[in-house]
């Protein structure tokens, strides 16, 4: 079974791999089916995830009595009940809109104001956890990028020596967010090379 | 010493040899000669008894009896064989209409030990013994008698092949019927009896020689044939675990160890050592009881792994690390508690005092960053009735902030009445941006929401999606999320392919997927133009697509929000929350500053380690 997932996998990755260097062959009449397949399969999957947390996580710990049942029978009732709403209200309906953006939006928007209030007390010990150069580098770089992007540094620009000294610490993220860039796409490259030959099979689970 | 080649067989045996042990034939007497000489010395008996069976001519009566004196064992048995498959052939063609049909011995075949294949041999060599005639049938199964080595098996399928038919021995020859009827008492006894490995009556001399040995061999055959019980094929054979398991059990699994057990020190009443006293014995493997160790497996924790258990220690448990009393402790929790919520307190206060207070103006930028002048100028360059296609992905928690980033560009792209069709590559994106489109709507009176915007609803798929949508995006999102055909109403009926889009406006959160649109939008034949509003924390990753000329601009967070709207000149609330947004960077930043100082004063005595890294 092993060695047909893995001919699956290969002869499906050079088919759209090839589709892109040799847009000429007619290897889009295979690609076509390949990648219908691949967004219907990946929806039923999603559908497969959920439904596994909600009746086989949540649900059995309702049924096994356990100490945070209260949450999971919560859990189950919102999702029936979201269910429902998607089921007679057609996605365009401004009550299940509503249902998305009254709910959702202002719950993860909390969770973010609480994660920066944490990150902010977390830096306040950065130097106590590790008091060593690293740290104080850290700890510097911290305030000093954060007063650099807050724009109170926009007389500056009157002043050329110090507007281009700025202008360069602007470009320090970049050139770290360029390494970064070709880093994933060394690893995405060799990952790609990795599946296709066999070496990686992310698919047998 | 000269080897023997049999007469019969043409397999060489050894001098000493009387019968061969390939077929069983009485092998020629010894001589000097060697074998090969041996077969061109055939005696002239032979030979014409050879070229009778090829010719199917019978020789004179006369010339068998002149030399039947003469004749050596060996031919003699020869030349019974051939009377017998003579008689045989001959009552065969002496049968009547149902000498067609196969003798009623036949099936019963099945119920012994012949296997399929010998009864199919048997059977074919009958039929055609029957179609080609008297002295073919004698030639054949000559040929077969001859050439079948012995073996238990062998033998019956031979000899049955040979007496196979009952009504030959009560015809002509007393003494063929006889010798049939013995064989067939033979062969049934044979098919009663249970295979054994070895046939007994072709034990060499040396084992012949261990009346007990056969003895132990017949009963023990026959005990497993009469008294094995009928073997359930559902039912599953009860396993033994490997000794590399045995050791994986617990201990409270395991029974005292072999050690414990006495082993009799009777002689050996069966195997290979059976009657010989003082023999070494071997373990008995099944019952013996392997002790685990107590630990297989230790666990090696270096010092580096030990601090980081320490730090996840301190981190969770903060007073277990502490060798503090429990009052100095509660003081210090209660330090931290009043820490966090002045913190909270500072920052709230800081993010909202620009509302509360509209005479606090922020710092403005004085520069407009080129990617944001871009976009700005891009935009400006659309034709009115060429729609946008605006993408969205981001969490719902970074709505706020990507609802103000993206409001200029919206309200820029309302007033010029560009048509928009919305398509979300997560759940919750397309419902968030409608409600900030139709905000945007209200606001401008020119233009009607359900006249300009076609929200094509959630995109599954991730990239795949992509690439399809990219492929065909008639086929890839071919319903609105009022479940009508989208590409038949008014804003999008002229666009067939990803590129008769204006452009492609990406609003999210992660750079990730401004990477994934880059590089599949690229497929098309003609990509369409990209722009961008992302979050703050996503634009160092953002800006080298810009500078590669990818996408044609982007804007990032407020401060590019506050730019695009000012380059507009038009007034919005992007003013506002850029100064909310400046005055809580700023106090976070002083925050931490001040805490730093503090720590580095209250441990100042400690050094600062030499060592980096963290």
């Amino acid at each position: 079974m092993r060695t047909v997932n893995f001919l699956i996998a290969v002869v499906a990755g050079l088919i759209v791999l090839l589709g892109y260097f040799f847009p000429g062959l007619e290897l889009a009449v295979i690609r076509k089916p390949l990648l219908d397949w691949a967004v219907t399969l990946s929806g039923v999957a999603g559908l497969v995830a959920i439904l596994n947390l909600v009746f086989h996580v949540h649900w059995k710990r309702v049924h096994d009595n356990h100490p945070r049942k209260l949450y999971s029978a919560v859990l189950i009732l919102a999702f029936l009940l979201t269910v429902a709403a998607g089921v007679f209200l057609d996605p365009a309906s401004a009550g299940f809109q509503k249902l998305v953006t009254r709910v959702q939006v202002p719950i993860e928007s909390s969770l973010m104001a609480v994660l920066a209030i944490t990150l902010v007390f977390a830096s306040l010990k950065i130097l106590q956890r590790h008091r060593n150069w690293m740290g104080f580098l850290f700890f510097l770089s911290v305030v000093f990028f954060l007063v650099l992007n807050s724009g109170v540094l926009a007389f500056t620009a009157e002043i050329p020596i110090l507007r281009d000294l700025l202008s360069a610490f602007h470009q320090v993220p970049v050139a770290g967010a360029r390494g970064m860039l070709l880093g994933i796409a060394l690893g995405s490259l060799v990952t790609g090379i990795r599946i296709l030959t066999g070496s990686e099979k992310p698919y047998n689970g | 010493m000269a080897d023997l080649r049999c007469l019969i067989c043409n397999r060489v045996n050894d001098a000493s040899a009387e019968r061969c042990w390939y077929c069983r034939s009485p092998l020629p007497v010894s001589s000097d000669t060697p074998a090969s000489d041996a077969q061109e010395k055939i005696p002239p008996s032979f030979s014409d008894a050879n070229e009778e069976l090829r010719t199917g001519e019978k020789p004179p009566d006369d010339a068998i009896e002149q030399s039947e004196e003469e004749v050596p064992e060996w031919l003699a048995r020869i030349r019974e064989l051939k009377a017998q498959e003579e008689q045989v052939s001959r009552q065969g063609s002496d049968r009547g209409p149902g000498a067609d049909q196969p003798p009623e011995w036949l099936p019963n075949l099945s119920r012994g030990e012949l296997d399929s294949i010998e009864k199919d041999q048997v059977q074919k060599a009958l039929i055609e013994d029957q179609e080609s005639g008297e002295n073919a049938s004698a030639e054949t199964s000559f040929r077969d008698s001859v050439a079948r080595p012995v073996t238990g098996e062998g033998v019956a399928a031979k000899d049955i092949e040979a007496f196979g038919d009952p009504g030959a021995a009560d015809t002509t020859h007393p003494k063929s019927a006889a010798q049939g009827e013995q064989a067939a008492e033979d062969e049934a006894k044979k098919i009663v009896e249970p295979v054994f490995p070895i046939p007994v009556d072709d034990l060499p001399d040396w084992l012949s020689e261990e009346p007990d040995l056969i003895e132990k061999i017949t009963s023990k055959a026959q005990k497993l044939a009469t008294t094995a019980p009928p073997h359930d094929e559902d039912e599953l054979e009860k396993g033994a675990l490997p000794a590399w398991l045995k050791t994986l059990r617990p201990l409270e699994a395991v029974v005292p160890a072999a050690s414990e057990q006495e082993i009799p020190s009777s002689t050996d009443q069966e195997g290979v050592l059976a009657g010989i006293s003082g023999t070494l014995r071997s373990i008995d493997l099944e019952g013996r009881q392997i002790n685990p160790a107590l630990n297989p497996h230790d666990l090696v924790v270096t010092p580096a792994q030990q601090a980081n258990v320490d730090l996840l220690n301190d981190l969770i448990h903060p007073a277990s690390s502490t060798s503090l009393t429990q009052p100095v402790l509660n003081k210090k929790m209660g330090g931290k508690k009043f820490l966090k919520a002045f913190i909270a307190i500072v920052m709230l206060l800081s993010a909202l005092l620009p509302f509360l207070n509209q005479s606090f103006q922020a710092v403005i930028p004085e520069l407009f960053p080129k990617e944001v002048v871009d976009a700005y100028g891009f935009i400006q360059e659309i034709p009115a009735g060429k729609p946008v296609l605006i993408a969205v992905q981001y969490e719902a928690g970074l709505a706020g902030e990507l609802a103000w980033a993206s409001e200029p560009v919206i309200e820029n792209l309302v007033s010029r009445g560009i048509p928009m069709a919305v398509v979300s590559t997560n759940v919750s994106g397309y419902a968030i941006l409608e409600e900030q489109l139709r905000r945007a709507f209200t606001n401008d009176s020119n233009n009607q929401f359900e006249e300009k915007v076609i929200n094509l609803g959630y995109l599954p798929g991730g990239t795949i999606g992509l690439i399809s949508l990219v492929r065909d995006p008639r086929e890839a999102v071919p319903f609105s999320t009022a479940l009508e055909p989208a590409w038949e109403s008014a804003p999008l009926e002229n666009v067939a392919e990803i590129s008769d889009f204006a452009a492609v406006l990406l609003l999210t959160d992660n750079p990730e997927i401004l990477r994934a649109w880059v590089e599949q939008s690229g497929r098309a034949e003609i990509p369409p133009p990209l722009l961008a509003v992302v979050s703050a924390q996503a634009a160092p990753l953002v800006q080298p697509y810009h500078d590669s000329g990818q996408i044609r601009g982007f804007i990032a967070g407020s401060s590019g929000a506050l730019s695009y709207q000012m380059i507009r000149q038009v007034p919005g609330k992007a003013s506002s929350t850029f100064t909310s947004y400046q005055l809580a960077v700023l106090t976070a930043a002083l925050l931490i500053f001040l805490g730093g100082v503090v720590t580095l004063i209250n441990t100042a005595g400690t050094g600062i380690k030499q060592k980096g890294g963290g």
